[in-house]
């Protein structure tokens, strides 16, 4: 039997419902692993084992009185820390919000609590979703539990880092420029970023206001089905939430793949930039076990990669500058050294290239509407190179480690998730894009895979303790 | 994009980075530098962003 803290949401949410598996032991288990390895990892900026023994008790009594909520119901689940959640901080890993403790929590914090799940902690995160992994911040950067010395990514590290470990079943993350993918990619899971608008920000700290998406991290796709079946839906107090007919994200996992037209974006990993061996063997692999399956593969062209990468820096750079502008010229001593500059860039850009390159963007986003009547999905890989040393400045200024920009300056759904491991150990990941609101045809695509590479069996060896 | 312009634009911002900021944080204006530079061609005169102001229906 698979260990309490290896355990997927799927298998221990049944074993929860049944009552064969107790929602205060599993609390325990993983408050026993976050003593003993967070020291190493640093995934956690703040654990709340007093309040997640408390909702596991509540969890108990509740199962046990014929009350199961459903699938979450009992869930050990992580928060990076930029989610508010009501009288317990929630810092940004900044020094600047030490001490903010907000009133409420986040709508979807509020919805997962809804649904039952016990919040393990608040997890690293790079400063404000944007800073990098960064030393000079009151809490140390999270490490990759593929390798202590190598770079979880960011900005969600310490979703990445504690859900690959077994220090929290699930987490939540939230993505600008990849800051969900990119984690999961490094650490070897699977991470959702939602279609733009499906899941409400309100109540997670702003960095750009039309590029910002909330999504899930967990060890599987079909896990992350089941968050999107609690987090989905309309906020109307979110601007950018939208109205959309209620979907079951799990409904079409395990049905097949006969007949799916998946396009592949060559160029990006062939020219537009160069990518690893390892990485493109995974990809071609990953093609194989497609068309195994029934799917249809064929290359697909986009726009450059670089022509994603530099709209959204323009939006996303001078969209934060605009929410930290004030904090950037009343106490600029307060942010890190990454996270200070990475902000200010955005002070120069002006108000009418800000304008044009959102007009650009409706043009990337026509174009790829334009690809997508050809295909139901596009691929291509997360990230060009497995994890990189920690301490290298993965996001410095003219190095990109990711394909994952273009998915947010389209605001169409991408999942990460692993499609097999370098001769080092470590993990390869494959992204997976689609049509606006057909996020349950990405994850039900990643399901398959992860099934039919059968990558979903190997843990860390540091996860092994 | 020269040393003297980032400089003026610099005091212009009104912000005060570190001396140790100033060669990564030159290094990322230029990206932004060059990344404006492909959006300042002709666009449509009425083609309209995507970020338009919708009003709710009462």
């Amino acid at each position: 039997m698979t260990e309490l803290h290896f355990m997927t949401i799927a298998e221990a949410a049944k074993r929860l419902r049944t009552r064969e598996l107790s929602p205060i032991d599993l609390a325990k288990a993983y408050f026993t692993r976050v003593k003993a390895l967070d020291g190493q990892l640093n995934a956690y900026i703040l654990p709340l084992e007093d309040r997640a023994m408390a909702d596991a008790a509540r969890a108990e009594a509740e199962i046990a009185a014929g009350g199961w909520k459903g699938p979450l119901h009992g869930i050990p689940i992580g928060l990076k820390d930029i989610y508010n959640t009501a009288g317990i901080t929630t810092t940004g890993h900044s020094a600047l919000f030490r001490g903010h403790v907000p009133a409420e929590d986040a709508h979807t914090v509020a919805l997962l609590r809804r649904a039952g799940a016990v919040f393990t902690g608040k997890l690293s995160t790079w400063e404000f979703a944007i800073g990098g992994t960064s030393f000079d911040l009151p809490w140390p950067p999270a490490r990759n539990p593929w390798d202590l010395t190598r770079d979880p990514s960011g900005s969600s590290s310490g979703s990445g880092a504690a859900v690959a470990a077994g220090l929290c079943m699930g987490a939540m993350g939230t993505d600008t420029g990849g800051s969900i993918r990119g984690p999961a990619a490094w650490c070897g899971i699977a991470g959702l970023k939602p279609t733009y608008g499906y899941l409400s920000r309100r109540g997670i700290l702003p960095l750009s206001f039309s590029l910002d998406h909330a999504g899930p991290m967990c060890w599987t796709s079909e896990d992350c089905a089941i968050m999107m079946n609690v987090l989905a839906g309309h906020d109307p107090l979110d601007a950018a939430s939208a109205s959309v007919p209620d979907v079951d994200f799990t409904a079409g996992l395990g049905s097949g793949l006969r007949g799916l037209r998946v396009g592949v974006v060559r160029h990006f990993f062939e020219s537009d930039l160069s990518t690893d061996a390892e990485t493109i063997a995974a990809l071609e692999d990953s093609l194989v076990a497609l068309r195994d399956m029934g799917a249809v593969t064929f290359d697909v062209t986009l726009a450059p990669f670089a022509l994603y990468t530099d709209i959204g820096s323009l939006i996303s750079r001078t969209e934060a500058f605009a929410i930290h502008q004030h904090w950037l010229r009343e106490s600029p001593e307060k942010y890190g050294a990454y996270g200070r500059q990475r902000l200010m860039a955005g002070a120069f850009v002006n108000g009418a290239d800000y304008v044009n390159a959102q007009r650009q963007r409706a043009r990337l986003i026509a174009d790829l509407a334009q690809v997508m009547t050809t295909a139901d999905v596009l691929v291509f890989p997360t990230a060009r190179c497995p994890a990189r040393e920690i301490g290298e400045d993965s996001m410095a200024a003219g190095f990109q480690p990711f394909f994952n920009r273009a998915f947010n300056v389209t605001g169409s759904p991408a999942l990460s998730i692993c499609n097999g491991y370098s001769a080092s150990g470590l993990p390869l990941s494959l992204q997976i894009g689609g049509r606006p609101f057909e996020d349950a045809l990405v994850l039900k695509a990643g399901d398959a895979l992860e099934k039919a590479l059968g990558t979903r069996s190997r843990r860390p060896e540091f996860a092994k303790q | 994009m020269t040393d003297k312009s980032f400089a003026s634009r610099l005091a212009a911002s009104g912000l005060r980075p570190t001396e140790a900021d100033l060669p990564k944080l030159q290094a990322l204006v230029s990206d932004l530098d060059r990344a404006a530079a492909l959006v300042r061609g002709p666009h449509p005169y009425e083609e309209e962003p995507l970020s338009a102001f919708r009003l709710p229906r009462p």
